[in-house]
């Protein structure tokens, strides 16, 4: 069938042509997958035609991997190998995880202080990054699918608040996905981007992006196509999940005034209380008052487990109401906490809130109402709501895929650092060497120098955070500087380097100046996973995951076929006078087989019926060649032959 | 390369802000990695670390005082200690600054160092452009314990407004 494919001389195709960049936004509580298309971004329908994806896995039993609204479900029947939000703990230690998602505790099993959590699941222990791997894997199959191409490079989303550790977590899942990560993008900056493109606004801008999990604020200056972030600010742990573990708390209340003996705190009773409660906010976007029971909201089996528990008995007599009053009250605390981050991005970018000129809303949660009126009230003005909250951000990625890989748009993202990055010194005293809401890409260096005689090493500790001590920021990782002469105390001169690179990742290296002892690091956090251990990881998911290569040959072999009927198709419009009626027929024929084929998922079906399509194509496809030939043999001199 | 020619601009005190912030932008535009095709491992470090002297050329330039120190450190000019008084009455207005006990006093301070600062701004730039390195030194040295104290005020004013809130 290659054949088949004439292409003019000096214009050999790229070879990676028919393989496709997207832009991906990985969130707390649900996922989108863009591609740019005939000029603008679209998001990709999975095959029940919904873009937006949750992000939860369950594990089966079989050893398959169930990702997305199926995972979603099983999640909220209280299956106890689904897992849902894991980007909380991206980047996280153990013990942090366990504070972070508290209704994980039991599967997070025992923490060793500083270690990478791991959670027990059916197929073994898991950690975030493998975890959000199979989110990636899972929305790239839906991609390679949708577009009959293999994707291979994408522009990936997180909060701007990420700091460098969940930012590594976040590029080392992708690579576990088999994605090269063209990008790391702040979720504003690509809410910016698209939003700015899509309406032409320039002046500055706030986003204000509430999520699932995450909180961030970003001011931008838009301006003839570059996107300027003048100042950015968040919380990684506030978002959408936080209101319902509220609500779930307040029914909880309501039930234990009813004298309930036990109550849920973990697993699926808490997985199908917290599942209600979201439900429950959400339809208070539209009513003025739901009410809310239990019944329904688990598996009967889970019911009669926790008959005797004692906690359904309460809870079948309660039925709990909310109201939107009730609701906004319940949010006030996680409202006022955005308004307080957003007064200190304005204050660091030297604004005052008049002098924004609109408030884009970014985010699931900012469809709710109390949201809306508390932005509104902060900074004067209605936010604008023109824009769809859910899918913006991964059109802002898909946008920017589009640009790398040599679209020719022509805008800049010109991104800062979230958080001040800076060393350990004596008395646990953070000596800052970037500040934060610095352009990125940044360098920066210090020099340090020993404090005992006959200092031969020096521990670098590389921190990331606001506060003064040390120990109070967030450390990002330790390594010694050996091998300096030894001189008296303050005699050594050590040059420390850092620097971000455009992801927003930082490299740390270290010089005696004296001597030129150089070592330079790339940041793993402490927490993070080494790079062998990816490499291994790597290696296992080539080696064990049979259903991933069964999906991928099917994947392929639609792709494959459907290059050939694209390229027939084409062929046919150029030379179908080359063919004899009954030679049309019988590829017209063949290519209607391979086309029912395609709609079923047998790959030996789809191969088969290539393979006849190719053979019956075959003598087209000489003929095709002979006049090619004999076209470019007119043109030439008889010398030169 | 100097920050001034790299941005290509004027090297001198005196500034034209929106002419450094559209330089910035056009050379990012040049040197910013995402402006980058496929390339090599070459071109991308060589991108990088233009898109970074950008950056902190822009940082230095867009700030007074830096820009004034970076004057005089492309000058030649020698650090000097600050004299006796400057070192007076730096500790006579912080003791200024810690006695005040309400925000109007605090933003009296304020406008007399403001006042202050745009004075030996207008020294500085009339010691530089005549050449008078040791007086323009002198001139960038008060100018930052000036800021510093400026940033005192601030502090004391936030303290000042927490302290009346838990009341």
């Amino acid at each position: 069938m290659k054949l088949l494919q004439i292409h003019e001389p000096g214009q050999t195709p790229d070879p990676h042509e028919d393989a496709a960049a997207v832009g991906i936004d990985l969130g707390t509580t649900h996922s989108v997958v863009a591609i740019w298309h005939e000029g603008c971004p679209v998001a990709i329908e999975s095959h029940i035609g919904s873009s937006i994806i949750p992000s939860v896995v369950a594990y089966q039993a079989d050893g398959s991997v169930l990702v997305g609204q199926a995972a979603r479900d099983a999640f909220l029947s209280g299956a106890e190998d689904a897992v849902a939000s894991i980007k909380r703990i991206m980047g996280r230690s153990a013990s942090e995880a366990k504070h972070l998602m508290p209704y994980l505790a039991e599967t997070i099993g025992e923490v060793k202080e500083d270690s990478v959590p791991r959670i027990f699941t059916r197929s073994g222990p898991k950690t975030p990054v493998e975890i959000s791997s199979d989110i990636l894997k899972h929305l790239k199959a839906m991609a390679e699918e949708a577009l009959g191409k293999e994707v291979r490079e994408a522009v990936i989303t997180v909060p701007a608040y990420f700091d460098d550790a969940a930012r590594i977590a976040t590029r080392d899942a992708a690579r576990l996905a088999g994605l090269e990560v063209l990008r790391l993008i702040n979720e504003p900056t690509a809410a910016a981007l698209a939003y700015g493109l899509d309406t032409g606004a320039e002046g500055i801008y706030a986003i204000y992006d509430l999520g699932g999990g995450t909180f961030d604020i970003s001011l931008l200056k838009l301006e003839g196509g570059v996107f300027q972030v003048l100042a950015t600010a968040g919380d990684t742990a506030l978002g959408g999940d936080d209101l319902d573990r509220l609500i779930a708390d307040a029914f909880l209340d309501a039930c234990k005034a009813q004298d309930c003996k036990e109550l849920p705190s973990c697993g699926a009773g808490l997985a199908a209380l917290l599942g209600k409660a979201r439900a429950a906010k959400e339809a208070l976007s539209e009513s003025e008052e739901i009410r809310l029971s239990l019944r329904g909201a688990i598996s009967d089996e889970a019911i009669q487990s926790k008959e005797e528990s004692g906690f359904l008995r309460s809870a079948r007599n309660d039925e709990f109401t909310l109201s939107r009053t009730q609701l906004a009250k319940l949010a006030t605390p996680l409202i006022d906490r955005t308004l307080e981050i957003c007064a200190g991005a304005l204050e660091d970018a030297g604004l005052n809130a008049t002098e924004v000129k609109g408030v884009v809303m970014v985010g699931g949660s900012t469809r709710l109402l109390a949201v809306r009126a508390a932005v509104e009230r902060f900074f004067g003005k209605k936010p604008l709501l023109d824009i769809d909250p859910d899918r913006v951000v991964a059109y802002g990625a898909a946008i920017q895929a589009h640009q790398l890989t040599g679209g020719e748009e022509d805008h800049l993202l010109l991104d800062v650092v979230p958080l001040s990055l800076g060393l350990e010194t004596m008395g646990d005293l953070a000596e800052k060497l970037i500040y934060r809401n610095t352009p990125i890409p940044v360098s920066a260096s210090q020099e340090f120098t020993t404090y005992e005689a006959g200092q031969t090493g020096m521990q670098i500790h590389v921190v990331q955070g606001e506060r003064e001590m040390a120990s109070q920021c967030r450390s990002l990782a330790r390594f010694e500087l050996t091998g300096i002469p030894p001189m008296a105390p303050g005699g050594a001169r050590i040059k420390v380097t850092f620097q971000v690179d455009a992801d927003g990742l930082l490299t740390v290296s270290a010089e005696e100046t004296t001597t030129g002892t150089r070592q330079k690091v790339e940041v793993k956090p402490s927490y993070g996973l080494p790079f062998d251990a990816i490499e291994r990881m790597l290696q296992e998911s080539m080696e064990h995951a049979r259903e991933d290569i069964t999906a991928r040959l099917l994947v392929e072999a639609r792709v494959e076929a459907q290059r050939l009927l694209k390229d027939l198709e084409a062929a046919l419009a150029a030379d179908a006078s080359l063919l004899s009626p009954q030679e049309q027929q019988a590829i017209a024929e063949a290519a209607k087989s391979l086309k029912a084929a395609l709609a079923g998922d047998d790959r030996d079906l789809i191969d088969a019926a290539q393979m006849a399509l190719s053979h019956a194509s075959a003598s087209f496809a000489q003929k095709r060649m002979d006049k090619a030939i004999g076209q470019a043999l007119k043109g030439s001199h008889i010398e030169e032959l | 390369m100097d920050y001034f020619a790299l941005l290509e601009l004027p090297k001198d005190f005196a500034l034209d802000e929106d002419a450094l912030h559209r330089a910035y932008i056009q050379k990012q535009r040049e040197f910013h990695p995402d402006r980058l095709g496929k390339s090599s491992q070459e071109e991308r470090a060589r991108s990088m670390h233009l898109s970074v002297e950008v950056n902190q050329g822009y940082h230095v330039l867009k700030s007074p005082l830096l820009r004034a120190e970076y004057l005089l450190k492309l000058a030649g000019a020698e650090e000097q200690p600050p004299s006796q008084a400057l070192l007076m009455e730096s500790m006579e207005a912080r003791e200024e600054v810690m006695d005040a006990q309400t925000p109007e006093v605090l933003s009296e301070l304020e406008e007399k160092h403001r006042a202050s600062l745009a004075q030996e701004y207008d020294a500085f730039a009339q010691h530089y452009s005549g050449a008078k390195l040791e007086e323009a030194a002198a001139s960038a040295l008060r100018l930052r314990y000036l800021h510093k104290l400026l940033d005192e005020i601030r502090v004391r004013c936030k303290l000042l407004a927490g302290r009346k809130e838990n009341i």
